[in-house]
């Protein structure tokens, strides 16, 4: 007996394939050439004088992420706070919040039903505390995402 | 378009867009309002959040894939995630997207996706399966397998292709 080779067992379906579209290409005028330093700069200072608010929220979420947590919030809800701040942190220079915050939906993510509340706990503290001092969350940073990995290598 | 829930990503995103000259830029709370908008207006790229509710950047994705009178379902779509995990972007991948930008976004990676999205325009594929830009971006010379690529029918009448 032979053994059908993969050719011959693969389903035939029907596709439709469309060549590149250049509809932007020809819209800009040909192909986009790379930021020059000044140009980076240029744009990144706009991006800068938006951050003052965006610092706002993410301190304000990080907060709110501690107040939900002590007041008994779901983890669903635990999760959508982090999840938002995480997006905003690091783009107004709270990275730690944002990396603790980011291993605290890892930790969700992997474990939902049944994520060690304890842990969960700290890294809601923890998030809360990088967030207001920045300057110092590094190493608290490290250490949470440490921790999960521990706690999702146990799994 | 922009499309994200959190009122500063937006203003923070066009900022930019503006910055590297988009004219004119529409934003939506979230992918039902998108589609919406989309229906009525021509946009030349769509920059959509993962995680928003009610409809999310997946959700959203492929129901602009699946549509084929009230929208133009190859427009180009950049997602957006607070998480670059490995199964995150597979899932956008697989879900049509053109590209994934990981935040926290800088000026200078959000430029880099448009960039490559402009200048590197990829077929377009429609089968049972998936509906979206053509996956594949290396060209492998090592490759035995189907020849299945637009570049690889170029002079070919076939219609159909093996999947």
């Amino acid at each position: 007996m032979t053994t059908p080779s993969l050719a011959t067992v693969r389903p035939v379906v029907a596709a439709e394939i469309s060549a590149p579209d250049d509809r932007l290409l020809r819209k800009v005028g040909g192909p986009i050439a790379p930021l020059s330093p000044l140009d980076r700069r240029s744009v990144e200072g706009r991006g800068e004088m938006l951050a003052s608010p965006i610092a706002v929220e993410a301190t304000g979420l990080a907060d709110q992420l501690r107040e939900r947590a002590r007041t008994g919030a779901g983890i669903e809800e635990l999760y959508a706070i982090a999840h938002e701040l995480r997006g905003l942190a690091g783009t107004v220079g709270l990275a730690g919040a944002g990396r603790i915050a980011g291993a605290l939906c890892t930790l969700i993510e992997r474990s939902p039903n049944d994520p060690s509340g304890d842990l969960v706990v700290l890294l809601v503290e923890a998030t809360h505390s990088a967030a207001r001092n920045p300057a110092t969350s590094a190493a608290a940073a490290e250490a949470c995402v440490g921790l999960v990995q521990s706690a999702l290598a146990k799994r | 378009m922009v499309v994200d829930d959190n009122r500063h990503m937006r203003l923070l995103v066009t900022t930019l867009l503006r910055s590297f000259g988009a004219a004119r830029i529409m934003g939506a709370k979230d992918g039902a309002e998108a589609i919406e908008l989309l229906s009525s207006n021509q946009v030349d790229i769509v920059l959509a959040d993962y995680l928003m509710e009610p409809m999310n950047g997946l959700d959203f994705l492929r129901q602009l894939r699946r549509e084929t009178t009230r929208v133009d379902p190859t427009t180009p779509v950049i997602l957006m995630s607070g998480l670059a995990e490995r199964s995150r972007v597979e899932a956008a991948r697989d879900a049509g997207a053109n590209e994934f930008l990981a935040k926290p976004l800088t000026a200078q990676t959000l430029f880099d996706r448009i960039v490559v999205l402009v200048n590197n325009p990829r077929a377009f594929v429609r089968c049972a399966s998936y509906i979206g830009p053509d996956r594949r971006r290396r060209d492998d010379a090592a490759y035995r397998g189907p020849r299945r690529r637009w570049s690889d029918r170029m002079g070919e009448d076939a219609e159909d292709v093996e999947l």
